[in-house]
């Protein structure tokens, strides 16, 4: 990397992008290599070593307290450089200047924007002296001015002699904004690209791999009986963003952001459609973030849309709540099987109950039946292989493989007629990867609708009937699992491709938007 | 199977048992420090349990104290610290008493419209707290706290002769008035004194309570929220309806503690009727881990605390002695559950995998058709 | 204990909502709310004729009684700004009067004090070790602190006071009073003029009254600590430290803050102010130490915190309004009373309205 560039690091989810940042800033240390920083090699012990060598990094999720000033958070730790009162003040003030950030030093975080905080962030980094930026996915949260913003800061920071890592899995931005490009797959480096040279395919490509996934052979079973229906979903988020004109040269006077910006609360959801048939397994594909959480937390009533209709089975279920969806036959995979799937210090055959409280085998005429869910506890054990040397050991001490048999195991025995499946394989070894995709398959041929989501392309394609893919709270694109390739999917969730994918004789194109 | 259950028994036995070796040793240290005999004064509390009217008053006592940590437990199983529970507990047994008194009605209506009247002004208070959390979001444990101080407040305006209470003569003390014997509880006679009927209901409480919690759906709700409370909002628990819900049972329970006296001895709510009922409860329910026979053990330890200390000023050693046991009983007993949980938690982990390595899995449908 | 772990994670995050949608508490501001106030005391006090609310003596008492409870609700601030939960300030405070009265007998009230302090401190060191090192809930530890610090001092209490002339198990002998300062001319000047009785004015100058007439010079270091709290928390790098440790933990860790060390700092500065809370109730309000002294002033104080959007200036309002309706109950008249149910009445309808 050299002097004064912006270097962008690309890499699907789980390449290694974020460990070698961490390693870079000092939070990890390697087992083997070395790092060179201005001709000197070092070796970081913590944060703080990387810091004194001028290595500033901005975290995906932002380190500010919201209850301190800007100030104060910039000051804190580094009270010695500049003391904590005006002296620290007109500092920043200058930095802000310098860099165009547009910093008001008295402000309270709370009150900032996402896209406020971020330059927050990055002030921070430079009132240490860093040379150096690291910046962990900063677009992921921000909408698409914001966006602009940023990378006029960038380019600022750029001009100024400083040196940019930007690490991103969004194509487009990272052509947009870089000089150099690096791609990273499964740790190690794969190549590097120049972006003036380089479209978004090329670049998808390189970071996606060439190994395809091995098609599945199947029969369809699809049917024309729609299970679940969606009409123009949408959710707003409830927060200001401001868009400030950072790009503009700042007033002598004033380094503060006079305009509150433009309230545009960020759409999570925006009009969402869909349709998912009996006997169909509808993937949706998207990088993280892109609203998918917030679909299958809306669709299971743990938030309430703004605007838009859900239809189960025929019988509308906007307003129900999260019980009365799950007695009407929904099952659920959570995203986070820990936060939202398990009692972690309750025993196996509780988290049999949890979640379906009020069915049978679990209870009866109100009141739980303990020997009905053992036993059922026990035959879930058994059908499912799940590991376990009982069914009284809590649900911690089982392996997160097991856990998710557990969990897969538990949803199926209540033959919901919709299945919401998020990530049903993430952490999950090789071995039960196959089983719970068996399981999956199994209950579409008798009829049950899926709504899968995943990070896991492979395991998208080779699972869905349908494809669709999400990018910033809208469905997109839609593709046909049959044909499409990963890399097309791919540059599909950077938002580098709409519409259909590929064949356009879909029958359902109209829903896709 | 088997194994792990006697392992769970034993560290959940491990924890109080350790707590409680660990007080007696720092209460035998403070003794020591004081220049006065280590062990003397825990043979002199063991005598006086010996004598029957001293276990009629542990047994009353306990029954009290019940009531009052069952209280605490329901909000305890579902995170929620009822630090109220005295307030409640004074303010519900005090209008209680005043109702009591103004009314007559055959037994048990009479005993029953005063029971019930306890527990609505219990939950009445309680749900205070419970509203202002699930609507302003304000931590039940300071509305709590505030609320203990306004009806202590409340009970001092309402008992003035010129509003509710009487003052009977010849005393400084103000009273709600008697109720009359209607109103009173029948009693176990035993040898050296009464038993309170009360305390039998309190008992059955713990039954109900245990029922409740581990037997029906709204109690796994409940456990199930203290447990996660994002997986009970996933699995479809209404979160502030649960919290409402379960002030205002906890409140009402803590209604129903000051019965045992009431109904059973006093018949009337005055200065003299005893205070910081509800903060002992919080004691005994950490004790006791929150189970009802747990809790009834703790309740039965800190009775015979109370009650057998009491006559160690005769002996010449400083009743204050069980206070310090108590202190150090609780501190001993939330550091040594922390330690054990942590340790069990680990533990099981590590036996879980052992296990498994060793072949010794629950036979699963692939294994059977090998 | 499974209610330990979870619930100090949901008890953390606490509510310290300054700035944002409410208007800053800027001086005029508050001198505003003050004027604003005072002026609706003298409206109840002309409707119901209790001249005695607003007069020197009343406000001066208020003051005596809200001096502890301010000291406990800062030292509830000091804990609480770095993010620890402080149930245990009852107890920090019982040990205060009493290791304050203990020490004050016998040294004089000055070494009192400074044993008060170390009291309370002590108290706060063991609330300390329990929640940050063993990790366990914040409340739990408070209510153990608590019971200890009460069964500790009554059983002490056998040995040192009981055996003393003048003292007995529940009370200690008489401590040597506090120098008091009165300003000669101006305090009945403004005693003068309170009598009078005059809408406002009179009300105003019985409030000044009270603050200059009959003042122990603890009062005046206890008020003292308001500033110097503000000043230490939140115009020093140490004082910085110490609230990020309570806003945001792990920011503070990954720029190099020891969180621990500035916790445990914050919750022993806590345990020593209501410590001193203690010292004071013994030394300068009652002269005696005795058992239940305290009355649930640590609780109260922590209310007052709260009420005080956990900041120093709005704490000591709360203190004061806390101090003023206990002295009201204490000087007691019926006319009092009533004259507090209206201004209660005026204030619920004003809170429900906004």
């Amino acid at each position: 990397m050299h002097r004064g560039t912006v270097h962008a690091l690309v890499g699907e989810n789980g390449a290694g992008k974020s460990t070698l940042m961490k390693i870079l800033y000092g939070m990890q240390k390697p087992d083997e290599g070395t790092i060179t920083v201005d001709g000197a090699r070092v070796s970081f012990n913590s944060p703080g070593d990387a810091i004194d060598r001028g290595i500033g990094m901005v975290h995906q999720h932002f380190m500010l307290a919201d209850n301190l000033t800007v100030l104060e958070n910039v000051v804190l730790g580094s009270e010695k450089l500049h003391g904590i009162g005006s002296a620290a003040r007109r500092k920043i003030r200058q930095i802000s200047q310098q860099y165009g950030l547009g910093i008001r030093p008295d402000a309270l975080v709370e009150e900032l924007g996402v896209a406020d905080r971020q330059r927050v962030e990055i002030l921070k980094v430079l009132y240490r002296g860093a040379r150096i930026l690291i910046l962990d996915e900063p677009t992921a949260v921000l909408v698409p001015q914001e966006v602009d913003a940023l990378f006029a800061n960038l380019r600022e920071l750029k001009a100024e002699g400083l040196t940019v890592i930007f690490i991103s899995h969004k194509l487009g931005e990272v052509l947009s904004v870089a000089d150099e490009i690096t791609v990273i797959r499964r740790g190690t480096t794969v190549g590097t690209a120049d972006p003036a040279s380089t479209t978004p395919r090329q670049l998808a490509e390189l970071m996606v791999g060439a190994e395809l996934p091995t098609p599945e052979t199947r029969e369809s079973t699809v049917t024309d009986v729609p299970m679940l229906q969606v009409q123009g979903l949408s959710l707003a988020e409830s927060r200001q963003v401001t868009v400030p004109e950072t790009s503009e040269p700042q007033l002598p006077t004033s380094d503060t952001l006079e305009e509150p910006g433009v309230p545009v609360g960020r759409m999570l959801l925006d009009g969402i459609s869909i349709t998912i048939h009996k006997g169909e397994i509808l993937g949706i594909a998207g990088v993280e973030g892109n609203g998918q959480t917030e679909l299958i937390e809306t669709l299971m009533g743990m938030r309430n849309p703004d605007t838009g209709a859900i239809t189960l089975d025929g019988v509308d279920i906007t307003h129900a709540h999260t019980r009365k969806r799950r007695e009407d036959g929904i099952g659920y995979i959570p995203e986070d099987r820990h936060r939202h799937g398990l009692l972690l210090e309750s025993p196996l055959w509780e988290n049999r109950i949890l979640g379906h409280v009020t069915e049978p085998p679990n209870s009866r005429r109100g009141l739980l039946d303990p020997k009905a869910a053992r036993r059922d506890t026990l035959r879930i054990v058994r059908e499912y292989d799940v590991r376990t040397p009982g069914i009284d050991v809590t649900a911690a001490s089982l392996s997160g493989g097991n856990q998710q048999k557990l969990i897969v195991g538990r949803e199926m025995s209540h033959h919901p007629k919709l299945l919401i499946a998020a990530h049903p394989t993430r952490g999950v070894d090789v071995g039960a990867q196959a089983q719970i995709w068996d399981q999956i398959r199994e209950a579409r041929r008798e009829g049950l609708a899926v709504l899968l989501i995943s990070a896991d392309l492979d395991e998208l394609i080779g699972l869905s009937d349908t494809l669709r893919v999400m990018y910033r709270g809208r469905l997109v694109a839609d593709a046909d699992p049959a044909t499409i390739t990963p890399e097309e999917l791919g540059s599909a969730m950077t938002g580098a491709a709409t519409g259909h994918l590929e064949h356009p004789q879909h029958p359902e194109d109209g829903e896709a938007r | 199977m088997r194994k792990f259950d006697k392992d769970r028994l034993l560290l959940g036995l491990a924890g109080p048992v350790l707590a409680l070796a660990v007080a007696f040793v720092l209460t035998s240290v403070v003794l020591l420090a004081s220049d006065r005999d280590p062990i003397e004064p825990f043979r002199l509390m063991f005598d006086a349990a010996s004598f029957s009217d001293v276990q009629v008053l542990i047994i009353n006592q306990t029954g009290t104290y019940y009531l009052a940590a069952l209280a605490v437990a329901v909000g305890f199983r579902m995170n929620l610290f009822n630090i109220g529970v005295d307030g409640q507990y004074r303010l519900a047994a005090m209008v209680a008493a005043l109702i009591g008194a103004a009314v007559e009605l055959p037994g048990p209506l009479h005993i029953a419209l005063i029971v019930i009247v306890a527990m609505l002004v219990g939950a009445f208070w309680a749900g205070i707290a419970g509203i202002l959390k699930t609507t302003r979001g304000v931590s039940e444990v300071v509305s709590t706290i505030m609320l203990n101080a306004i009806a202590t407040s409340l009970i001092a305006w309402l008992i003035l002769p010129s509003n509710f209470g009487e003052q009977p003569p010849g005393s400084n003390d103000l009273t709600t008035g008697d109720i009359p014997e209607s109103g009173w509880f029948p009693a176990l006679e035993v040898t050296g004194g009464e038993i309170y009927g009360f305390t039998f209901v309190a008992f059955a409480l713990g039954f109900v309570y245990w029922f409740v919690l581990n037997r029906t759906r709204f109690g796994f709700d409940l456990r199930a929220t203290g447990a996660s409370s994002t997986a009970a909002q996933a699995s479809g628990v209404d979160a502030k309806k649960m919290v409402l819900t379960a002030m205002l049972i906890s409140g009402a329970v803590a209604g129903l503690a000051g019965m045992p006296t009431l109904l059973g001895d006093t018949h009337t709510y005055s200065f003299n009727f005893p205070v910081g009922v509800g903060f002992t409860g919080i004691t005994i329910a950490l004790l006791g881990r929150n189970s009802p026979v747990g809790i009834f053990f703790a309740a039965l330890l800190v009775s015979f605390l109370d009650k057998t200390s009491a006559d160690l000023d005769q002996h010449g050693y400083e009743k204050e002695i069980a206070t310090i046991m108590q202190g150090l009983i609780v501190i001993a007993v939330v550091v040594s559950y922390e330690l054990v949980r942590q340790y069990g938690l680990r533990r099981q982990q590590r036996k879980v995998g052992e296990e498994l390595a060793a072949g010794h899995a629950l036979k699963t449908a692939k294994e059977a058709a090998k | 204990m499974s209610t330990s772990n979870a619930s100090a994670a949901s008890a953390a995050p606490k509510a310290p909502r300054n700035g944002g949608r409410r208007p800053k508490l800027t001086l005029p501001v508050i001198l505003l709310i003050i004027a604003g106030g005072l002026a609706l005391f003298s409206l109840v006090r002309v409707i119901s004729g209790a001249n005695d609310l607003t007069s020197v003596g009343q406000v001066s008492g208020a003051l005596q009684l809200a001096v502890p409870i301010g000291l406990a609700g800062l030292g509830g601030l000091w804990a609480e700004r770095a993010g620890v939960i402080n149930i245990g300030l009852e107890g920090m405070m019982i040990l205060g009067t009493w290791f304050g009265a203990w020490a004050g007998f016998q040294w004089g009230p000055w070494v009192g004090v400074l044993m008060g302090i170390a009291g309370g401190a002590l108290g706060g060191l063991l609330h300390a070790v329990i929640t940050i090192t063993f990790n366990v809930n914040h409340i739990v530890s408070g209510v153990a602190v608590n019971i200890l610090a009460l069964g500790a001092t009554r059983y002490l209490s056998n040995f040192t006071f009981a055996e003393e002339p003048g003292g007995s198990s529940k009370q200690s002998p008489r401590i040597d009073a506090i120098d008091r300062i009165t300003i000669p001319g101006l305090s009945d000047w403004l005693a003068d003029l309170q009598d009078k009785h005059w809408f406002f004015v009179s009300d105003l100058a019985g409030v000044l009254g009270g603050l200059v007439t009959n003042l122990s010079l603890l009062t005046v270091v206890a008020l003292l600590l308001i500033p110097v709290t503000y000043w230490a928390l939140w115009h020093t790098g140490f004082g910085l430290r110490l609230r990020s440790c309570g806003e945001n933990p792990v920011a503070a860790e990954s720029l190099g803050v020891n969180v621990y060390k500035y916790k445990y700092i914050a919750v022993i500065i806590s345990g020593g102010l209501a410590g001193l809370g203690g010292a004071f109730l013994a030394i300068v309000s009652t002269g005696i130490y005795q058992e239940g002294q305290t009355g649930g002033r640590g609780y109260i104080g922590l209310a007052a915190m709260i009420f005080g959007n956990w900041m120093p200036g709005g704490m000591a309002l709360g203190a004061g309004l806390f101090g003023f309706t206990d002295s009201l109950k204490l000087r007691g008249g019926a006319e009092n009373v009533h004259a507090m149910l209206l201004l209660i009445a005026i204030l619920l309808v004003v809170a429900a309205a906004w």
